[in-house]
């Protein structure tokens, strides 16, 4: 099955720290991530490798049930997770100190379900998560930067 | 697979739509002539124009909802606020939120401090997402 893949980076002028635990609370990522509506059924924080909750996820007006499995977390510095369900996607994200700051890489890769194939053409769906990664980050560095 | 229903609406969606569906209404004068829906045209078309206004949104929920889930996201978001005579002001961006209940109805006006502003925009539109959801686990 064909997989897509979306690569961002982005500079963040608050600490690793506050970026890395940010991200490991699962209830804060609808505030950042447009086309998700909710990740239930969280675990106890903070999340481990092995860890999983479910979500809820918006595209083109369908809403996408799915869980979410923490790959592999390193405090400070990587967040890696998959997701099964309606939407099979892998995202590796990763935090490095720069000038005080934090530099934040993205990268997502995904596989769009038959289903949405066709109902609508490969290349809306690429464009739709290409910028829902893209304000991923943007908005990621609009908030934290606001909470400092 | 289930199909999201929107329960906050932008006014400038809602008024394109109007000014949008006055064009094929104005055709079917053309295939109909019988029928007269002229002034439902107009009617539409100028509402339409009248309320295509950006950082205006209705709600379909009462204004006290309305506000506490407002006021939810906000404490989510972890940014503080002031609520003074009806309008509740973001302190870090000053934007102010004015919230209006029209019957069945609920309006939410931005009034934006600086114009295309980032942060306030997705203030904006992040209060409008949250808008959407019903189920209290999201907070």
């Amino acid at each position: 099955m064909q997989k897509e893949k979306v690569h961002f980076e982005i500079d963040i002028n608050v600490p690793q720290e506050n970026v890395f635990d940010f991200l490991t609370d699962p209830k804060n990522i609808p505030l950042v991530l447009p086309g998700l509506v909710e990740n239930y059924n969280i675990p106890e924080l903070p999340i481990k490798k092995g860890s999983t909750f479910n979500f809820r996820y918006q595209i083109l007006g369908v809403l996408l049930d799915g869980k979410t499995i923490i790959d592999e977390i390193e405090r400070s510095s990587i967040y890696n997770f998959t997701t099964e369900g309606e939407v099979d996607s892998k995202w590796l994200q990763n935090m490095t100190t720069k000038n005080g700051g934090t530099h934040f890489t993205l990268d997502v890769e995904y596989t769009p379900p038959r289903s949405w194939l066709d109902k609508a053409k490969l290349t809306m769906i690429q464009e739709i998560n290409r910028r829902d990664a893209e304000k991923y980050t943007k908005n990621l560095k609009e908030l934290l930067e606001m909470q400092s | 697979m289930k199909i999201s229903v929107p329960r906050a609406i932008s006014f400038n969606t809602l008024g394109s739509f109007f000014v949008f569906l006055s064009l094929p209404l104005s055709l079917s004068i053309i295939i109909y002539p019988f029928i007269n829906i002229t002034n439902l045209i107009i009617v539409l078309f100028f509402i339409g124009l009248l309320i295509r206004r950006r950082n205006r949104f209705i709600t379909f929920h009462s204004a006290s909802v309305t506000r506490k889930l407002i006021e939810n996201t906000l404490g989510l978001m972890k940014l503080n606020y002031t609520y003074e005579l009806d309008i509740l002001t973001v302190n870090k961006t000053r934007t102010q939120i004015l919230i209006r209940s029209i019957g069945f109805f609920t309006v939410i006006i931005f009034n934006m401090i600086e114009k295309d502003s980032k942060r306030e925009k997705y203030i904006m539109n992040t209060l409008i997402k949250y808008q959407q959801l019903s189920s209290k686990s999201s907070f």
